[in-house]
């Protein structure tokens, strides 16, 4: 494993920062068990700790289990096939069993391993945390070495370094270990800058501890399972470093190495080539153990990865178990929500669901609401109605009649209906426009994708409606970039996209939630404009009671992934029927309710 | 953006600088004995002192460094110790043998993987989980044992291909491309899977962010979504991918040049590194620096370019 | 793959096959003519081993492949044949006087380099001189040599000692012809103008890869050499000249022991013959550091404790046969009956020790590089180890391997020196206290006067000077030699090659190609 390998573990966290999340440090002595537990659950993190186990026993019984020394010369024996002879692996070119030396090149391997590691931590660690904690100027000049370290051409400096010292396979590792610091590095200065913001530092040092203290004591907590895991991969490198300089002829004769083993097999690979094959199985199993084990790690450590699945049994149970959807739908209904459910893997193998019958009808004109705490199942209702349900989402039952097809069950009907009849409006303005992309040009890819038109009729078409919703110079935007605009304008424009295919629906997923107070009202007032001019019915899906009173016609609360009570929006804040609406309102004229 | 690339590039230059001074310091030994090794066992003592003095290996190692900086500056980058040939000669002709590996390396891993790994991310299932292996299993097995797997099975039991030497291009553009083909399958193994592997991490995430919802939502299709919207802002951590493997190959090419008997760049600085011979072993890390320093900036620049919040600051 | 490391250089500097042909079998045959070239441009390539470095004549090389190359465009005053003997070649005629202190040569005339300047005997004079200063590593053979010319076409040779190799010395390096004008200007490192049957195409070649040399129609011997363009490619990878020529991109080239019956089975017409020897120098016979060595019983003991057959049988996979001597099997000193000397007896080698009274062994230090002494110590330290010498091996790294091992830094050590069918070319090479290979300048009176008389006894005599050389080494085990090795040259065609005439058994003149 190169180096490049090492550093791309790393890269993996940078370009994707979210999908990694350091373990946050609530660290107590019983994450230890669980993360044993899990360890020993995955087959192959097993097989790797097993492997890896047998090469430290081989290493140290070396002596004991060798049926030969490793010096020992046999001449008859040399260049002897594996299989063939005494040599149960072949002899090699010197007449030496390989089989033998393969068992004490254990050894020199370990102690490099423990070199490479032992150093490319302590470095790294180090760097990582006074860059990451002291930030500023430390950083700048840490990172900057530790960039110059990555750019120094690694095998020309161990070369060079063997020339000077000779062969010395401890010191060139000890160099090695510097130079993949870096690597460490970078992880380290990342968890320790995320970790930094956090909360309790501050309050550690309102307490008055020192900031080496602090660093030692919760920094360093944060920055242990990162390490860990990459220690895996530091190792993998070490070993593949080590056998490449020894196979370049640069290792010490007199100790047996695989790498060594290796050159002398390859060289005389038309002699005898089976004699190759262990030396080259041994060291690639190895590191692939080493890099199995860092996955394995991460998994456990960072709690992500091998979640089983629901298994179709489950899935069937679960919605074998359903009642029938009650009541018939609404034939006048613009759309018409029957006895929805849906459930997620809750990582055994069991089905969560998270809408548990949800009965929902939307009429032309109508704005309904759709209220509820976080968790009550309100946006998954909203994306199952537009047909956007994440990959792990399991239908447990119901329907969606949109204009006499079911559209949960018909998925054609469901991509025909979405963009032109059923749009959405999204609730984070700023993240829900293509950032590479002009505003126009995606604008046009959009109206276009749900009509055909030319793209000449699609601009003037949306710049019209661009004016429409208030957006002041059209034109200007069109060509302008997402993080060129105010969040209310990008709003603006997410509302037009919606409406620009004119849908008979619109599916708002708190649209207004992200939006400044004042910018609010406006867009609230659009909706209306909107729904008023083009008789469009809308479902706004909201936490907020105040939108509620403002624009809804209707309102639907849920709680628990059931709809418990349904009214019209004056008769609900009048007379609340159900008890949870009750505490939903008094705790919503409460000045704390955001 | 002119301001982005000018910090780069002055960046680039501190870099250049410090790793050929590393470099330098440390591959100086004993100026006597370097002399020696140029002329033979049989020269003479004064014969000796007198190449030693001509090479100027009596200087303190400071002041050698400096000499070949000025050099360098001059567009020289010196004489071989051993040989007398200019260096920037000996790396030209070298330079086509490593150059033709590395672009074709990074071509066939750049399109292959963003392929493989588009795909991967976007239909999942037993594709996925096939990249996932290889690529921990590409990345376990360093290149150089692949390449000796390939020799033994390819070359000497089959006889398919050849184990070692290099044709060039111009000599016969068939042997050229036999002589590349196993040396290039060596270090595309790990390149790929550990490319692939990253590109499909980088899509996943693009995948699951709100504004390809959004798209969805606005009824475009699944296609188009990812060839129009999400691999162009793939394209910025595809490009830092991509350099940090051409980088990371650099030191695989070294082995791989000395396991097929390659004549380029890597295995002419492990030939004089061992030697001594200094100014090749500076021109050979003063190409690996150059190298490392373009790749940064094209990947850095061209994914800042891509970007359009750098793009128009 | 492994590549010849510096220190290989000096091993190749020491397969320096260095001709020497002594028995001054006086004036010689001419070499019969060979068929005359056929119409059509013929080209010949060839894979060359070694690292090209520049044309002056001063640092060529007398021994390996890289020897084609000069010897494509400087021509020698006189030829060495296969059996070591020398023949006129630019020198129409010679004569070493009984003393062997000088030699006479007289050049033909009317030859001309290939810019039409004259071969003459100043430029024969100029070029030895250069030789001389020129710092490379031939330098030694002629570092004492006076060179008169009465006339223009006499050059006289004039050595301080009796030198019986001086007519061998005038077939290597040192016997080159090179224009005077261009060593002055230094022009004939990179553009050398020929005086051989060749001139270098600097067109058609690409530095460091590949060198284009045109056959000159007005050498004086042109019938001689059958192709019209020869081209040598630089490969310094023994598997990668093996690949090209079973690829047909090379027509011929140098291959290692262990490739042969790979070639063989490709179709390829492998030339084999004994040309090296393999062993351990006893470096240190006179016991300055360890005194030890300098007990006979003790290095007699050595010889005993290796089993020769199986070396060559399996080591070498029968590649090679056993041997105590350090001579060719086709040199004149060579005695077949001096390989039983020293059977593989280890008790009896014990009784030895014991007998000189170092039954508890003693220490030496070897050196030891990756691919050669590396190969071989490790049944070195075993087998010395049953006689309780203790092998402590010294990894030998950077520029100052070379400078070790030939200033006699190591008492023992491994070597594989390449063997002449000239005798006294061997001898000088090992046994004269002033040559490089004696690192130890061992001086010994009873050999010193064979070595003297054999510098300038001639024939049947001179035949028998050599082989009391031999046994006397042999004897006192000044060397423990296991093998001779078998050197290997591949071939595409065995037409190509009919008959291979290097004294070194190492790789075919250029004129052995037909």
């Amino acid at each position: 494993m190169s180096t490049e390998q090492v550093v791309s573990a790393v890269v993996d966290r940078e370009v994707a920062p979210d999908a990694a999340r350091p373990a946050a440090p609530h660290d107590d002595g019983r994450r230890g068990d669980r993360v044993g537990r899990r360890l020993l659950r995955d087959p192959l993190a097993v097989v790797s700790m097993a492997y890896v186990a047998v090469v430290i026993v081989v290493g140290v019984l070396a002596p004991v289990i060798a049926p030969y020394s490793p010096d020992y010369v046999d001449v008859d024996l040399a260049n002897t096939a594996p299989f063939t002879g005494d040599f149960v692996l072949g002899g090699d070119s010197s007449g030496r069993d390989i089989l033998s030396r393969l068992l004490w090149a254990t050894r020199g391997t370990l102690l490099a391993c423990v070199v490479v590691l032992v150093v490319s931590t302590v470095v790294g660690v180090t760097g990582g945390l006074l860059a990451g904690y002291f930030r500023g100027r430390t950083e700048a000049v840490a990172s900057w070495v530790a960039d110059a370290i990555m750019a120094l051409p690694g095998i020309v400096l161990l070369i060079a370094l063997y020339t000077v010292i000779g062969p010395s396979i401890p010191t060139a590792m000890a160099v090695f270990g510097v130079l993949i610091a870096p690597a460490n590095y970078r992880l380290v200065r990342a968890v320790v800058a995320e970790v930094r913001g956090e909360l309790y530092i501050d309050a550690a040092k309102v307490s008055g501890l020192s900031d080496l203290r602090i660093i030692f004591r919760h920094v360093l907590t944060a920055v242990r399972a990162p390490i860990i895991i990459q220690s895996g991969f530091v190792l993998a490198a070490g070993i593949g470093i080590q056998a490449g300089l020894e196979f370049l002829g640069l290792g010490d004769p007199r100790v047996p190495s695989w790498g060594g083993i290796l050159e002398q097999a390859f060289s005389t690979i038309y002699l005898n080539r089976g004699a190759v094959v262990a030396p080259a199985l041994v060291v690639s199993l190895t590191i692939l153990a080493f890099v199995l084990l860092g996955n394995a790690l991460r998994d456990a450590l960072q709690g992500s990865g091998r979640r089983r699945p629901a298994t179709a049994a489950r899935v069937a149970e679960a919605r074998a178990a359903r009642p029938a959807p009650s009541a018939a739908a609404d034939a006048e209904a613009l759309v018409s929500v029957r006895g929805l459910a849906i459930g997620y893997p809750d990582g055994l193998g069991h089905v969560r669901p998270v809408v548990d019958g949800v009965d929902l009808c939307v009429h032309r004109g109508e704005i309904h609401g759709l209220v509820g705490e976080s968790g009550s199942g309100k946006s998954q209702t909203a994306f199952a109605m537009l047909g956007l349900l994440p990959k792990d989402a399991v239908v447990l039952g119901g329907a969606v009649l949109f204009d006499g097809a079911d559209l949960l069950a018909d998925a054609g009907a469901m991509r025909r209906a979405r963009g032109t009849r059923i749009a959405y409006v999204p609730q984070e303005p700023m993240s829900n426009l293509d950032p590479t992309i002009t505003i126009g040009r995606q604008l046009v890819l959009g109206l276009r994708a749900a009509k055909r038109m030319s793209k000449a009729k699609a601009r003037s078409h949306l710049l019209g409606l661009l004016a429409r919703v208030g957006i002041a110079d059209p034109e200007a935007v069109f060509d302008m970039y997402p993080h060129q605009i105010s969040g209310g304008m990008a709003q603006r424009v997410l509302i037009t996209g919606a409406i620009a295919g004119d849908p008979e629906l619109i599916v708002a997923d708190e649209p207004t939630t992200a939006l400044d107070v004042t910018v609010q009202a406006d867009v609230l007032a659009l909706l209306r404009e909107l729904r008023d001019e083009r008789g469009l019915g809308m479902v706004l899906v909201t936490h907020d009671l105040g939108v509620v009173a403002d624009i809804c016609d209707t309102v639907s609360v849920m709680r628990h992934g059931t709809i418990v009570e349904h009214q019209e929006v004056r008769g609900l804040f009048a007379a609340p029927e159900h008890p949870y609406t009750r505490e939903l309102l008094s705790s919503a004229l409460d000045p704390e309710e955001a | 953006m002119i301001g982005f690339t000018l910090r780069r590039l002055a960046s680039a230059l501190l870099l250049t600088v410090a790793v050929t001074f590393v470099t330098f310091m440390l591959i100086f030994s004993d100026g006597n004995a370097i002399a020696r090794a140029t002329l033979g066992e049989t020269a003479t003592q004064e014969a000796v002192d007198a190449k030693a003095l001509q090479l100027g290996l009596d200087q303190p190692v400071l002041t050698q460094y400096w000499e070949w900086v000025q050099g360098v500056l001059h567009g020289s980058l010196g004489n071989s110790f051993f040989t007398g040939e200019p260096v920037t000669a000996m790396l030209l002709t070298r330079l086509p043998v490593t150059l033709s590996l590395t672009v074709i390396v990074v071509l066939l891993t750049a399109v292959v993987s963003v392929l493989v790994g588009t795909l991967a991310a976007v239909r999942g299932g037993w594709l996925d989980r096939g990249l996932q292996l290889l690529a921990v299993a590409g990345a376990a097995v360093p290149a150089f044992i692949v390449a000796i797997f390939l020799v033994l099975t390819v070359a000497v039991e089959w006889g398919l291909l050849p184990a070692t030497g290099y044709v060039p291009f111009s000599r016969d553009p068939v042997e050229w491309v036999r002589s590349l083909t196993l040396p290039v399958l060596a270090i595309l193994v790990g390149s790929i899977g550990g490319a692939a592997q990253q590109f499909r991490g980088a899509i996943s995430e693009i995948l699951q962010q709100d504004f390809v919802r959004t798209l969805r939502s606005r009824g475009i299709g699944e296609a188009p979504i990812v060839f129009r919207h999400v691999l162009r802002s793939a394209a910025a951590p595809g490009l830092t991918i991509l350099s940090l493997q051409t980088i990371g190959m650099l030191g695989g090419v070294v082995l791989i040049e000395q396991v097929f008997a390659l004549p380029g760049v890597g295995d002419l600085a492990v030939e004089m590194t061992l030697r001594s011979d200094i100014p090749v072993v500076m021109g050979c890390v003063v190409f690996t620096v150059l190298v490392v320093v373009v790749v940064n900036l094209v990947a850095d620049v061209v994914g800042a370019w891509l970007n359009p919040k750098v793009r128009l600051a | 793959m492994k590549r010849l490391r510096s220190l290989r250089g000096a091993g190749a500097a020491a397969v320096l096959a260095t001709v020497a042909a002594v028995a001054l079998a006086g004036c010689a045959t001419q070499e019969p003519e060979a068929a005359p070239a056929q119409g059509g441009e013929r080209t010949l390539t060839l894979g060359v081993s070694g690292e090209p470095q520049s044309f002056d004549p001063a640092l060529q090389q007398s021994g390996g492949d890289q020897r084609w190359r000069w010897q494509a465009t400087f021509d020698t005053l006189l030829h060495c044949n296969e059996d070591g003997t020398v023949v006129p070649q630019a020198a129409e005629s010679y004569e070493l006087s009984k003393d062997a202190k000088t030699l006479t040569m007289r050049l033909r005339e009317g030859m001309t380099f290939s810019d039409g300047s004259p071969v003459d005997s100043a430029a024969a004079k100029a070029t030895i001189e250069h030789m001389k200063e020129g710092g490379g590593s031939d330098a030694g053979r002629v570092a004492d040599v006076e060179v008169e010319t009465p006339d223009d076409l006499t050059v006289v040779l004039k050595a301080p000692r009796p030198t019986g190799q001086l007519p061998t010395f005038m077939c290597l390096a040192p016997g080159a012809i090179a224009q005077p004008e261009q060593i002055d200007s230094g022009a004939v490192a990179s553009l050398p103008v020929s005086s051989g049957p060749y001139v270098l195409d600097a067109a058609g070649s690409t530095s460091g890869s590949v060198y284009r040399f045109e056959k000159r129609d007005d050498y004086w011997d042109a019938d001689s050499y059958a192709y019209d363009v020869v081209e040598f490619v630089t490969m310094p990878e023994a598997t990668a000249r093996l690949n090209a020529l079973m690829s047909g991109e090379i027509d011929g080239a140098v291959i290692d022991h262990d490739q042969g019956a790979e070639a063989r089975s490709a179709g390829l017409h492998v030339l084999s013959s004994p040309g090296t020897w393999t062993g351990l120098y006893i470096n240190d016979r006179a016991g300055e550091t360890v005194p030890a060595l300098g007990d006979v019983r003790v290095r007699r003991a050595m010889n005993m404790v290796f089993d020769r057959t199986a070396i060559a049988d399996h080591l070498l996979s029968g590649e090679a046969v056993p041997t105590a001597q350090i001579f060719n099997p086709g040199a004149a000193a060579f005695d077949p009956a001096l390989d039983a000397r020293y059977p593989y007896d280890v008790a009896a080698a014990r009784r030895l020790m014991k007998e000189a009274g170092y039954e508890d062994g003693f220490e030496i230090e070897v050196p030891s590089e990756s691919g050669g002494s590396a190969v071989y110590n490790p049944l070195v330290t075993q087998q010395l180890g049953l006689l309780n010498i203790r092998v402590k091996e010294v990894p030998l790294t950077g520029p100052t391997a070379i400078s070790d091992i030939l200033g006699g830094r190591f008492p023992v050590m491994y070597a594989r020196m390449s063997t002449s069918a000239s005798s006294l070319f061997s001898i000088v090479e090992a046994l004269e206290p002033g040559s490089i290979w004696n690192v130890m300048q061992t001086e010994d009176p009873k050999l010193q006067k064979l070595l003297d008389e054999a510098q300038v006894a001639r024939g049947e005599h001179g035949d028998e000077v050599f082989r009391e050389i031999n046994e006397y080494v042999v004897d006192q085990a000044w060397f423990v030699p296991w093998i001779a090795e078998n050197t290997f040259f591949a071939v595409s065609d065995a037409s190509m090659v009919p008959e291979m005439t290097d004294p070194f058994r190492f790789n075919p003149y250029l004129r052995d190609f037909k």
